[in-house]
């Protein structure tokens, strides 16, 4: 036997000699045996409102305990926090909080859940799924923020602790994904079943980037995959794009486009559409029968919540989301 | 400075870039969690 190893993570599949690390820079083939170089070493914690995730059907109001490490699994040309998502482990300033202590200080923050954000949480998954099973013997519940870039099996045996994702589908083409991130959508798309089969509670994010992936062609056939495979209920964030990282010569995305994407998304028949990034009236939660505001927001901010036990306060409809 | 000097200096100098890399190492391997999902390749 050698001691070549693969991990069987994510579908980069990363095939390993001794000392080597992996594409997202945080596994390492140690004489034969693969090992995490983040566990319990966050680059990045912070106390955030749970609508910056952006989860904005999921215990609004209150405070997401964020954790990150360095290292993702993709290299997205736009990256909003490649200084660590693109860094090496030892490239980073850490803390030392191994799971034990982030669910303490979750508690000690009064967070009503942890966030495993930031960057791609695939790259710290045995931290986050060490810290989540803790989190749920305390009563705190689990979130991620994901590119959904992960295999079957790890990504069914955390949902049994994930409470709610925000899955970045990024575009609907393959060519996208291969020439911007180098992955492939295909296996995003088979995540964001596979969240929904385990109940998981589903938000997607679309951050929509002038003259790549902005054409109202694609955002519909995106909706209405989401529709046919997710259901109309999965709040869906058109995010505004500003430049980033490699992408620095394209403009911030015209408002007006985000707003065509959005009535798009409603036209496809999805309920609860959204836009970030950016100051407006998308950023409310309207109920879909009488059309009235159920949750006002200003940024992060909720200046009024009409949800009631889990429905309008109005017309009495159910509204999805987990609100307590 | 004579070459004996010169010789204490650079075997002091080696040893202490040796014992640097060392601790360097233990640090690494005390941080070391074993990950999930993974498989040993067979050689061919």
């Amino acid at each position: 036997m050698g001691k070549v190893v693969q991990c069987e993570l994510c579908p980069n599949g990363c095939v390993l000699d001794v000392n080597q690390t992996s594409r997202c820079r945080t596994r390492i083939n140690k004489d034969g045996r693969l090992y995490s170089l983040v566990y319990g070493k966050p680059c990045a914690v912070h106390v955030d409102p749970i609508e910056k995730k952006p989860f904005f059907h999921f215990l609004p109001g209150t405070k997401a305990f964020s954790i990150a490490t360095a290292g993702c699994v993709l290299s997205c040309k736009f990256c909003q926090n490649w200084q660590i998502s693109q860094a090496k482990p030892e490239e980073t300033d850490t803390y030392d909080l191994p799971p034990d202590k982030v669910v303490n200080n979750a508690r000690i923050y009064n967070c009503r859940s942890i966030a495993y954000t930031y960057t791609e949480p695939t790259a710290f998954y045995e931290y986050m799924f060490d810290t989540a099973v803790k989190a749920k013997n305390s009563d705190i519940k689990n979130t991620m923020h994901s590119c959904g870039y992960i295999n079957e099996k790890p990504l069914r045996k955390l949902c049994k602790y994930m409470d709610a994702a925000d899955i970045d589908l990024k575009a609907f083409t393959e060519d996208f994904y291969d020439k911007i991130c180098n992955g492939s959508l295909k296996y995003v798309l088979n995540s964001l079943i596979i969240l929904k089969e385990e109940k998981v509670w589903l938000e997607i994010t679309n951050l929509v980037i002038p003259t790549l992936n902005d054409e109202i062609k694609n955002i519909n056939e995106m909706c209405r995959w989401i529709v046919k495979n997710l259901g109309s209920d999965v709040p869906l964030h058109f995010s505004r794009f500003f430049p980033h990282y490699k992408l620095t010569n394209l403009p911030p995305t015209p408002v007006e486009t985000l707003k065509n994407a959005r009535k798009t998304a409603m036209d496809a028949g999805l309920k609860f559409v959204y836009i970030g990034n950016v100051r407006n009236e998308a950023e409310n939660t309207y109920c879909p029968v009488c059309k009235k505001i159920l949750i006002e927001r200003t940024g992060y901010q909720i200046i009024k919540n009409n949800i009631l036990n889990g429905k309008c306060k109005f017309c009495n409809t159910s509204i999805s989301g987990i609100w307590s | 400075m004579t070459r004996r000097d010169l010789l204490k200096a650079f075997v002091f100098l080696w040893s202490f870039l040796l014992l640097k890399e060392d601790s360097k190492a233990e640090k690494t391997n005390e941080q070391l969690h074993e990950a999930m999902f993974w498989r040993r390749v067979e050689d061919d």
